[in-house]
């Protein structure tokens, strides 16, 4: 048998393929739901006025963090799910596999164009998302600080109330809670490719990792409950629960764990410690489940 | 060393719990370098299966193939190979140009190099004036075109190309054929699957004919096809009076004139005819 060539693992082709995969999407008109967002955002400022400026913007913060997390894990899911059902069923899989390409590179490419352009919306809706509110502060600003509830105020509380506005609205844990919300859009991603290794169709993988993203974010309440409950139970019953409940914690994500937009929104901090311990917990859960992908495409006759 | 060379390869397929369907059996045969290959069968007969399996796509039963004497369970063994897949399997919102590149890249190649490439390749397959056309507005010809293009790029010493003019008019289909054969002087190795018996004819220097999964004829095609115990001459200006002395020659001589007449033009050669004059006309 021949020795040569030694051939082994590429970021160029790694890099080929994910572009490639970024292009697929943006030309699938994947835009439109971006401006989609864009309107809802858009329209959602006709509604604010009814609310005290405080108010206004805390309610501005909230949902647009809402709509951020619900159109990122709305595109994760959908667009990932896609991603190797429509190669097989194209069969596009077949001359790229022909070429000296790994298989984890052909995976981990699709993969990596998909959390590239993933960020890519989750910058461009926070950049909407800040225009509205920095727009909406203006306006505030400009009317007094509470000039659309029509109250006169006194000079000093209106001072102080444009100071706490310039608070609310100049946060620094904003951009902490749209990291944490990238992150999270990346496990959501990651479990959604997981799911389309062995799914026998993109409907199967939608409605799975929908359920998946569910349970997540009734994972942490559910162990809470299940530990509590722990104290009235005998040791064999309280060990199947934790039995149980270390299985549910290994297969769900705790997706709570990365929605600090509450605490953002109330004025709470969020630690820089918080945020890197919940990020990497994040990318280690990523990781091990595209490893996990992995496996299980190597082996997938195509 | 052998092109393409397998071992007792075989492949079953798990069609249920108790059921399993044998795609191939102990397939042993060889291309050698240099040579073009036909692989012929009627459908389900392995063909496919080879393909795949010696591209590495599936997972062999049991058994081995290499190229150029590597395992083809080393991704490293398609360095050399150029495949054509049966139907254009490309992506649609890609240019030709955008096409080439990305294959040009994903074997490693880049800058000044591919772009020359992806010139001197649309140019070979005719597509130049359609390289900025994306492949959603390709006919079934062009994209086969773009598909040898994308096959070549790396410049790879093997060819496999699976049903390379299936859907395609004849026109194109002798295009292709012309380049087989400039392939084949250029020295590259090509293995073909095809059920156009007539073309495979035309190209290949030994064919195989799978069924149900085995081999069960292997040779060159001259040989295959040479009826060694028959002779024929075909003669032009003959007058009617010299064809019974012919006649009485061969039956004098313990022969048996068993077939005389005009020879047919093949459907090919009359359609290409008629064309070319329909488009001088035109000219």
């Amino acid at each position: 048998m021949s020795e040569t060539p030694r051939l082994y693992f590429s970021c160029g082709r790694l890099w080929t393929i994910a572009r490639n995969t970024m292009t697929e999407i943006i030309r699938q008109k994947f835009f439109y739901i971006l401006v989609m967002f864009g309107i809802v955002v858009l329209t959602l400022s006709r509604f604010l006025a009814q609310f005290s400026s405080i108010e206004q913007i805390k309610f501005m913060k909230d949902f647009s963090l809402a709509a951020i997390t619900f159109f990122g894990a709305i595109i994760a899911i959908v667009s990932t799910a896609q991603l190797l059902p429509l190669e097989l069923e194209n069969r596009t899989i077949y001359p790229i596999l022909a070429k000296p390409v790994f298989r984890a590179e052909f995976l981990f490419g699709k993969f990596l164009g998909m959390i590239v352009l993933l960020l890519l919306t989750v910058i461009l809706m926070s950049l909407i998302f800040a225009g509205f509110l920095f727009y909406t502060e203006y306006q505030l600003v400009q009317s007094g600080g509470g000039a659309s509830v029509g109250t006169p105020m006194a000079e000093a509380t209106q001072q102080e109330v444009i100071a706490q506005i310039h608070k609310q609205t100049r946060d620094p844990d904003l951009l902490k809670a749209i990291g944490l919300i990238y992150v999270k859009v990346v496990v959501v991603s990651a479990i959604t490719l997981l799911i389309s290794t062995f799914a026998t169709s993109v409907i199967f993988t939608v409605v799975a990792s929908m359920m998946l993203y569910i349970c997540g974010h009734l994972e942490s309440a559910a162990r809470q409950a299940w530990v509590g409950g722990d104290t009235l139970m005998g040791g064999g019953q309280a060990m199947l629960r934790k039995g149980m409940l270390w299985i549910i914690t290994f297969f769900v994500p705790d997706l709570n764990a990365f929605n600090v937009a509450d605490m953002v929104v109330n004025g709470q901090a969020v630690t820089l410690a918080y945020v890197g311990k919940t990020a990497g917990y994040g990318l280690f859960y990523s990781a091990v489940v595209l490893l996990v992908a992995h496996i299980i495409f190597q082996e997938k006759e195509i | 060393m052998h092109a393409i060379e397998t071992k007792d390869l075989s492949k079953h397929f798990q069609v249920s719990l108790r059921r399993k369907v044998v795609g191939l059996d102990s397939l042993n045969f060889v291309v050698r370098e240099g040579e073009v290959y036909g692989l012929l069968g009627p459908n389900g007969s392995g063909k496919s299966t080879t393909l795949k399996l010696v591209l590495g796509l599936f997972q062999p039963t049991s058994g081995e193939a290499t190229i150029f004497g590597m395992s083809v369970e080393r991704v490293a063994s398609r360095v050399s190979v150029g495949f054509l897949p049966e139907n254009p399997y490309f992506y649609k919102y890609l240019t030709g140009e955008e096409t080439v590149r990305f294959f040009g890249r994903l074997c490693g190649m880049g800058g000044k190099q591919l772009e020359d490439k992806i010139d001197e390749l649309l140019n070979l397959v005719g597509l130049e004036v359609h390289r900025h056309r994306r492949l959603a507005g390709y006919s079934k010809g062009m994209l086969q075109r773009i598909g040898l293009a994308q096959a070549l790029v790396h410049e790879p010493r093997l060819l496999m190309l699976d049903e390379p003019t299936a859907g395609v008019d004849p026109i194109g289909s002798i295009e292709i054929r012309d380049l087989i054969i400039k392939l084949r002087k250029m020295g590259k190795t090509v293995l073909i699957c095809s059920h156009l018996l007539d073309q495979v004819q035309d190209v290949c220097d030994r064919i195989g004919i799978l069924h149900y999964g085995k081999m069960i004829l292997e040779g060159e095609v001259k040989d295959l096809l040479a009826r060694k115990d028959q002779f024929q001459f075909i003669s032009e200006g003959l007058p009617e009076s010299a064809r019974g002395k012919i006649r009485e020659t061969i039956t004098q001589s313990g022969g048996k004139v068993v077939m005389e007449g005009n020879p047919a033009t093949t459907l090919e050669q009359l359609f290409l005819h008629t064309v070319q004059q329909a488009e001088q006309k035109k000219k």
